[in-house]
C-alpha cells in the first residue's frame, strides 16, 4: 500500500463548500460544508430522504451542483456499493485484475498490485474461488478490495457490513480501520448507528438536506448530553406508566420510561420516588447515551 | 384459501404492465400480422412486383395483364434489364409475353422467377389463369379447345386424333433466373431469417446484464474510476457484436454443412454482412437495456419488439407473401435488412456494393444504437 501523508496540516482529502443541489426545482441539499482529513473516518447519518445518497453522488462527481464545490484530493475517490458490485462468475483474482485495468493501473503493475491488495484485504486464500461461491462476508471483503486497488484518497462505503454475521462484521471493521490508519479518508454511509460509532471517530448528521451536526463523535455527544446518563425504567404493571411519567418527568418509550439524568444519584433518587409512591419497578438501567440517541434527538422531527 | 391466492395473483398481474402486454397485447398483435399475411395469400392476391417484357405485341393480352392485381407492374423494353432487376431483388418475378394465347404449340408466357422466391411461379401462374379466364374468357376457351383438339382430336367428327402430334404447351413456361444447380434458396432464406431472429433475442437478453450492473452498483463503481461508464457500455456492445457473429456463424456452419448453403463461396461478403447484422442486433439490445429499469421490463420489451420485428421482417414468413402495407412496415425492420443482404449475397450472388442499402441500414442501426446507449446511460448516471 502506498503510504499517505497524515500530519496535522495535511490538506483534507475531501472538501465540500456551500453545496446546494436541487432536482429540478426541488431543493435537496442546502449549504453543505464538510471536511474529511487523511486518516479520518466519518459516518454520514440521517433518516431516509435526508439527502445522504445525493451527497454521496455529488462527492463522486455524479451530480452537477447548483452552487458550491466538491474537491477530492487528486480526484481519487472510490466507492464500495451496498450490493456486491463484482463479476460473480470470475474468481477473486480475476475480478481484482479486471478492476485494476479499469482503474487505469499500468499493465505491468497489475499482478503485483492485485496480490498486495488481496493480502491487505485478507482474501489471498480465496484468490482462485469464484465470487458467486463465497459467503457474504468474503464477498464484502472483495467488494472493498476492488475499490482500493488504485489507493484512493477517499473511500466511500455504503452500508459496508449489511447482511453479514458478527464475526465477519468484526473482520470488515478491522479492514476498514486498517485502511483509515494507512491514511485513507473514509466516509461510511449507514443506518447502523452502532457500526457508525464503532468504525468512525467523526459523524455528519444530515436532516432535510442540511448538516445539523458534524464533528468528532465524542465532541458531539458531550455537546448534546454533557456527562448525562440515560435512565430507563421498566414496570411490573405497565398501566402505572402514565402516573410514573408524571411523577418523574421521564418520557414513555416502548414499555418503560426513559430520560437523561445528570448522574447516578439523580437516577437513584427518581427510582426511590416511584417506590415511595407505590409503583413497583421491574428493571432499571443507567447507561451512557449512544450515537443513536443523538441521531434520534436531532432528527426526530423528520421521521417518515 | 384458493380464492386468496387467485386474488393475489390477479392483483399482481393487473399491476404488472409488462406481463399484461405479453399476455394480452402480444398475441393479438402477432395474430393480426399473420392474419394479414395469410388472408392476403389465401385470397390469391399476393402483392407482387412484376416486370413485363412484350416480345410479341398483343394489345388485348397486354391490357389484361396490366389489369392484374399486382403491387407494381413495370414494363421493360429490354429483357436483359428485366433479368437484371430480378437478379438484384427489385422484382419478385418477370413475365415475357412471347406468343399468342390460342397458340398451343408454344407457351405464350415465360415466367422469370427469383430463385429465392420459387413459390412465386405457382402463385403467378394461378393468378394469370384466373385473371385471363375472367377477363378474356373467349380467348382462354379457344386455347382450351385447341389444346383439347390436340389431345383427343377435332371436336367435329372429321377423323381420329393425330398420335404423332406434339402435346399442347402449358400457358406459362417457367425459368428460374440464376444458377440452376444452386442450393435450395428457401434453405438459404431461412438460414438468414433464423440467424437474425436469434441474434436479436440473444443480444437483448445479454444486454440486459447492464441492468444488473446498474442495480448492483457496478456502474456506480465504474463511474468513479478513470474508465467511466462509457467503457462498460461499449465493452458490452463489443461483446454482443462478437457473440452475435459467432452465433450467426454457428447457424450458417450447420446450414452450409447440412444443406450446402454457399457460405464458403462468399466468405468476405458473409463476414461483412454478418458483422453488420451482429452490430445492428447489439445496438438494439443495448438501447433496450439502457432504457429499461428492470430485467423483467427489458425481457418484455425485447420479446415484444423482436417477435413483431421478426414477423414483419420476414423471419417467419417471406415478406413477398405479405400485403403491401405490411411489407412496407416490415421494410424498416433489421430482420428484413439482414434477410435481403443474405439473399442478395448467397442466393443471387450480388456483390456487396449492390447490397449497400440493407447493409447501410444495419450499420446505421448499430451505430445509432451504441451512440444512443452511451448518451442515455450517461444521462441516467449524471442527474
Amino acid at each position: 500500500m502506498i503510504p499517505l501523508p497524515r500530519h496535522a496540516d495535511a490538506p483534507p482529502v475531501l472538501r465540500v463548500e456551500g453545496l446546494d443541489i436541487a432536482y429540478g426545482t426541488a431543493p435537496v441539499l442546502h449549504g453543505i460544508d464538510l471536511r474529511i482529513g487523511a486518516g479520518e473516518a466519518h459516518c454520514l447519518l440521517g433518516r431516509n430522504g435526508a439527502g445522504k445518497t445525493t451527497l454521496v453522488r455529488a462527492i463522486l462527481g455524479r451530480i452537477r451542483p447548483r452552487a458550491g464545490t466538491v474537491t477530492v484530493e487528486k480526484g481519487r475517490v472510490a466507492l464500495v456499493p451496498q450490493d456486491i458490485a463484482l463479476f460473480p462468475k470470475l474468481t477473486v483474482r480475476e475480478n481484482l485484475a479486471a478492476f485494476a485495468r479499469l482503474s487505469g493501473l499500468p499493465r505491468g503493475a497489475i499482478g503485483a498490485r492485485v496480490a498486495e491488495t488481496m493480502a491487505q484485504a485478507g482474501i489471498a486464500e480465496r484468490r482462485d474461488e469464484r465470487v458467486e461461491t463465497l459467503s457474504g462476508g468474503w464477498q464484502r471483503r472483495v467488494n472493498i478490495a476492488a475499490a482500493i486497488l488504485d489507493t484512493p484518497r477517499l473511500l466511500v462505503l455504503d452500508e459496508p457490513t449489511v447482511g453479514v454475521d458478527a464475526a465477519a462484521r468484526a473482520g470488515l471493521h478491522a479492514l476498514i480501520d486498517d485502511l483509515r490508519a494507512g491514511g485513507m479518508g473514509i466516509l461510511v454511509v449507514t443506518h447502523d448507528l452502532d457500526e457508525a460509532a464503532t468504525l468512525c471517530g467523526h459523524a455528519i448528521l444530515l436532516d432535510a438536506g442540511r448538516v445539523v451536526r458534524a464533528g468528532p463523535i465524542a465532541d458531539l455527544m458531550e455537546g448534546a448530553f454533557r456527562h448525562d446518563l440515560r435512565l430507563s425504567i421498566a414496570f411490573v404493571d405497565p398501566a402505572e406508566m402514565p402516573r410514573a411519567a408524571a411523577l418523574t418527568g421521564l418520557e414513555i418509550a416502548g414499555e418503560g420510561l426513559t430520560g437523561m439524568v445528570a448522574d447516578a444519584a439523580g437516577g437513584l433518587h427518581l427510582v426511590e420516588s416511584l417506590t415511595a409512591a407505590g409503583i413497583a419497578v421491574r428493571a432499571v438501567s443507567l447507561e451512557r447515551p449512544a450515537l443513536a440517541h443523538l441521531h434520534d434527538a436531532l432528527t426526530a422531527g423528520s421521521a417518515p | 384459501m384458493i380464492l386468496t391466492i387467485l386474488r393475489v395473483m390477479l392483483i399482481g398481474l393487473l399491476r404488472d404492465r409488462g406481463a399484461l402486454a405479453m399476455i394480452f397485447l402480444l398475441p393479438p398483435a402477432i395474430y393480426l400480422i399473420f392474419a394479414a399475411i395469410f388472408s392476403g395469400t389465401g385470397q390469391g392476391n399476393p402483392e407482387l412486383r412484376m416486370g413485363l417484357h412484350v416480345a410479341r405485341a398483343d394489345a388485348a393480352l397486354e391490357a389484361a395483364i396490366e389489369a392484374m392485381p399486382l403491387q407494381t407492374l413495370r414494363r421493360y423494353d429490354d429483357p436483359a434489364l428485366l433479368r437484371l432487376d430480378l437478379t438484384e431483388g427489385r422484382l419478385d418475378a418477370g413475365l415475357v409475353l412471347s406468343g399468342a394465347l390460342d397458340d398451343v404449340d408454344a407457351a405464350p408466357f415465360l415466367l422469370l422467377v427469383d430463385p429465392g422466391k420459387p413459390m412465386v411461379a405457382a402463385l403467378l401462374d394461378g393468378r394469370l389463369r384466373a385473371h385471363l379466364g375472367a377477363g378474356m374468357p373467349d380467348a382462354m376457351a379457344r386455347r382450351q379447345m385447341n389444346a383439347l383438339s390436340r389431345r383427343i382430336g377435332p371436336l367435329a367428327p372429321t377423323g381420329p386424333p393425330d398420335p404423332e402430334a406434339a402435346a399442347p404447351a402449358a400457358l406459362t413456361a417457367v425459368e428460374v433466373v440464376g444458377d440452376p444447380e444452386a442450393t435450395d434458396p428457401t434453405v438459404t432464406y431461412y438460414a438468414g431469417a433464423i440467424a437474425v431472429m436469434f441474434l436479436l433475442f440473444s443480444a437483448t437478453q445479454t444486454a440486459a446484464g447492464l441492468i444488473d450492473d446498474r442495480r448492483s452498483g457496478l456502474l456506480d463503481r465504474f463511474a468513479a474510476t478513470p474508465a467511466g461508464i462509457d467503457v462498460v457500455v461499449m465493452g458490452r456492445f463489443a461483446f454482443l457484436v462478437l457473440q452475435g457473429f459467432v452465433q450467426a456463424g454457428a447457424v450458417f456452419a450447420v446450414a452450409a454443412l447440412v444443406d450446402g448453403v454457399p457460405v464458403a463461396e462468399h466468405p468476405l461478403g458473409w463476414v461483412v454482412v454478418t458483422a453488420l447484422v451482429a452490430l445492428a442486433a447489439a445496438g438494439m439490445g443495448m438501447v433496450a437495456a439502457v432504457l429499461c429499469t428492470t430485467r423483467a421490463q427489458a425481457q418484455t420489451v425485447a420479446t415484444f419488439v423482436v417477435l413483431v420485428s421478426s414477423a414483419l421482417g420476414g423471419s417467419m414468413v417471406p415478406r413477398f407473401l405479405m400485403p403491401d402495407r405490411l411489407r412496407e412496415i416490415g421494410s424498416f425492420s433489421p430482420n428484413a435488412w439482414a434477410i435481403d443482404a443474405y439473399q442478395g449475397l448467397l442466393v443471387r450472388g450480388q456483390p456487396l456494393a449492390a447490397l449497400a442499402e440493407p447493409l447501410l441500414a444495419l450499420g446505421a442501426l448499430g451505430v445509432l444504437g451504441i451512440a444512443g446507449s452511451v448518451l442515455i446511460s450517461r444521462r441516467r448516471m449524471m442527474l
